[in-house]
């Protein structure tokens, strides 16, 4: 058996939601398989306009962890080293967040809602030490830690026009085609020690997001996981580990850290949602990591 | 082994990164009618406006502000900037109103800068445009014209158009011009100061709101005569 990964999750009210009585709108989940061989991640952010967007996220990571459970035990992805084909994972992915948009259908009609009050963005990711597989529709950032120590993005966020837009699932935008570019899936081949995901109130302080290029006159998004943010905190994991902290404790410590661990996290008005995993090696000595 | 819970707590770096920005273009009356008292009000409480959005750390690098003034002509007397970045101007009088050049003349203002913005890549949020009268527009002026201008445009979302009506101010025109969501509110007395907080309260909400956030401003109570 594997050794599970190791993960810090938490979400936490954003300043602009205290002050006006908002509760969080983010949800995230975790999902170990039971041989340890991989994990299901899953952040969601409900869309700050919408009067039911906290009950439309907490469903949608719970509904999303639970399809893609038995999607996965039946297409045995995951398993003995195999990922998925690229192309068959989009397709089950697309199926899999069609399945949970008419889940938010159904609840809304239980309660006589319009159901766009509970649109959420989503993104997930099931994560191995050999490669990851991910999905989203929406906003928010997924960061990679690769075999050579390096922090990338693993997937591209979908902003709208003005710098407060997204898309979300229950838009008609996504569902129309599984090319349409407000939908996205894919594997990624390669070694992985860390995994973040992160809702976009997480995004300013942890990524390079809003750079100049002096070349061009432009400005652009380099979409870069900052390295001095993720890798301390890499190596604060394991500490917490390996000092016996428990699972509540060190996600209560990640929240105490993305309410109020630097400046940037704390001028921040939106809520955050971070889930940080990493993989100990498998043959594990303190000493190397 | 003794050990220091402190040694495990998390902590990380952010990066620099450049802000998503804000514009406000402010269109303000200048005809002679705004002399004396009205005047100095409105000087005072732009100063007072600039000095509360610097007060605030991230409002201060997002909110760019431009000021156009509008009398016997229109007047872009102040370029889109960061409110660090000039000195508000101190406004004298200048004639009769030419209210519907001025406000057309921020409607250009706030859409070459959004394709500024755009051309650019800089990410930013819907501009607002707030306009500052006391008197009727000119015989000569378009207003079923720019009525229909704003009101389009704001429904397309180019901009939010919001409209302050100082004493004497001629409401059915002010009404006619503004969209239909946002009526002109009157100014209580000469509570420029009270207004211009409220608006760098407000702007300072939206320029660091996430995802089409229903927003409950504060109250314009404090300057607005509203009708309950």
């Amino acid at each position: 058996m594997n050794k599970k990964a190791i993960i810090a999750q938490a979400s936490v009210t954003g300043s602009a939601h205290l002050q006006s009585g908002t509760p969080c709108q983010d949800s995230s989940a975790v999902w170990f398989s039971s041989d340890g061989e991989f994990l299901i991640t899953i952040v969601s952010d409900g869309a700050g306009s919408c009067s039911h967007s906290h009950v439309g996220s907490a469903f949608v990571v719970k509904k999303t962890v639970d399809i893609l459970k038995e999607r996965i035990e039946k297409n045995k992805w995951f398993y003995n080293r195999v990922l998925p084909d690229a192309v068959q994972w989009k397709k089950e992915l697309f199926f899999i967040f069609k399945a949970v948009k008419v889940g938010i259908q159904q609840i809304a009609e239980e309660v006589k809602t319009d159901y766009k009050a509970f649109s959420c963005t989503i993104m997930l990711a099931v994560s191995t030490r050999y490669g990851m597989a991910y999905a989203h529709i929406g906003d928010g950032r997924a960061a990679i830690r690769t075999e050579n120590e390096e922090w990338k993005a693993a997937i591209n966020p979908m902003k709208g026009e003005e710098a407060n837009q997204t898309v979300f699932i229950t838009s008609e935008l996504w569902d129309e085609s599984i090319s349409s570019n407000y939908f996205d899936a894919n594997v990624i081949n390669e070694s992985i020690s860390a995994v973040a995901l992160l809702t976009d109130g997480c995004e300013r302080a942890s990524f390079e997001m809003l750079s100049f290029d002096e070349e061009t006159g432009k400005y652009y998004d380099p979409n870069k996981p900052f390295k001095p943010f993720f890798e301390p905190n890499y190596q604060n994991l394991f500490k917490m580990k390996w000092a016996g902290f428990s699972q509540d404790k060190i996600n209560r410590l990640w929240a105490g850290f993305l309410e109020n661990g630097n400046a940037k996290l704390r001028a921040e008005t939106d809520d955050k949602t971070m889930i940080l995993a990493v993989f100990e090696p498998e043959n594990t000595n303190e000493k190397t990591i | 082994m003794s050990e220091n819970p402190e040694q495990y707590a998390f902590s990380g770096e952010s990066p620099d990164n450049y802000e998503q920005k804000c514009l406000c273009v402010l269109v303000l009356d200048v005809s002679s009618s705004m002399n004396g008292k009205p005047m100095e009000e409105l000087n005072q409480g732009l100063k007072d406006f600039q000095r509360e959005v610097q007060e605030d750390f991230v409002a201060a690098q997002r909110i760019e502000v431009a000021v156009v003034t509008f009398g016997s002509r229109a007047d872009l007397i102040q370029e889109p900037a960061l409110t660090s970045n000039f000195e508000m101007p101190n406004l004298r009088t200048n004639g009769s109103t030419k209210l519907v050049d001025g406000v057309r003349l921020a409607i250009n203002v706030a859409e070459e800068r959004k394709e500024w913005y755009k051309s650019t890549g800089q990410t930013y949020y819907r501009p607002w445009i707030m306009l500052i009268s006391d008197g009727k527009p000119d015989k000569d002026q378009d207003v079923t014209g720019l009525a229909e201008e704003i009101e389009t445009k704001v429904n397309n979302k180019g901009f939010l158009f919001y409209a302050v009506g100082v004493e004497g101010y001629n409401h059915k025109k002010l009404a006619e011009i503004s969209h239909s969501n946002t009526p002109p509110l009157p100014l209580k007395g000469l509570a420029f100061t009270e207004l211009f907080k409220w608006l760098s309260a407000s702007i300072a909400m939206v320029s660091k709101s996430s995802e089409g956030q229903m927003l409950s401003l504060p109250s314009p109570a404090g300057w607005a005569q509203i009708q309950i």
